[in-house]
């Protein structure tokens, strides 16, 4: 499913796109800093204060997330569904840092907070015609 | 009515359009420049049609739509509603497009990302406008007023 060529466009260097839909069809999109390799058939998204998105998820696990490799701009659309959080352990401390480091960088500080490491199944990976 | 504070991200932002399918599954898309209509109810979204098919299905089949913009300085803003058609985008707005992307380009190479690369996406010019009616508008600039309504 995820495989090696994928794997630059989940450094960090480039926004996501992340798109979920309540129960009564209403799509949200919002943009995350990170999507997380976790292993060939998961990542995990960084739980921050996106509302909607997390209320939507809670409603229906189903999420669309697109990835961009930053040094040619390929760009891959994945098919994810909600399976966990984790609040604690390596992989949640490993994006808190990976967050502060960024919030740094940005002068967001005092904004960005990891509430969760939220884990995903990936069901489909699909490259886009650019 | 768009709320004024909007118009300058909604003209020099970057945007994702989503939608859901009729059995309740996400697409999105990238925008490649944005025009408010003369009424300021509706904003008009350019789009490349070949990155947009799961989109354009799902908007003909329930019109539900939402568009995610945001600026550098992370000024952001959520805009929700209902498609109203599909168009040809005319001189004038390939025209605004241009802008837009050649800013994009001038951006994202100052943050060290090689220009031939940011030019296949942002290089080439959208073949589709997206007519969104806007119903809500909500402010998505991390911190604490994200998730706000706006009045519209």
């Amino acid at each position: 499913m995820i495989e090696e060529q994928h794997l630059p466009a989940m450094q960090g260097m480039f926004p996501s796109t992340f798109s979920t839909c309540s129960k009564d069809g209403e799509p949200n999109t919002t943009v995350i800093s990170q999507v997380w390799y976790v292993d060939e058939e998961h990542v995990a998204l960084s739980f921050q204060f996106f509302s909607k998105t997390r209320k939507n998820i809670a409603e229906n696990p189903f999420g669309y997330v697109t990835i961009t490799n930053p040094m040619t701009m390929d760009m891959y659309g994945l098919d994810i569904e909600f399976v966990r959080s984790e609040t604690d352990g390596d992989l949640f401390d490993d994006m808190d840092m990976k967050l502060q480091a960024i919030a740094s960088m940005s002068g967001m500080e005092d904004v960005f907070e990891l509430k969760a490491a939220d884990i995903y199944k990936v069901h489909k990976v699909s490259e886009l015609p650019l | 009515m768009i709320p004024d504070i909007t118009f300058e991200v909604i003209k020099k932002g970057f945007g994702h359009l989503g939608t859901a399918s009729n059995d309740k599954m996400p697409a999105h898309t990238d925008t490649l420049g944005a025009v408010v209509n003369d009424r300021k109810d509706s904003i008009t979204f350019f789009v490349r049609k070949s990155l947009s098919e799961q989109v354009l299905s799902n908007l003909q089949d329930n019109g539900k739509a939402t568009v995610f913009i945001g600026v550098v300085s992370h000024e952001a803003y959520q805009f929700k509603g209902q498609f109203i058609e599909a168009r040809n985008l005319t001189s004038e707005e390939l025209e605004m497009s241009e802008k837009n992307r050649t800013n994009f380009i001038e951006v994202m190479s100052e943050m060290g990302l090689p220009k031939p690369a940011i030019e296949r996406l942002f290089g080439v010019e959208p073949d589709t406008g997206i007519m969104i009616k806007i119903n809500e508008v909500f402010v998505q600039t991390p911190g604490p007023e994200a998730g706000k309504r706006i009045d519209t």
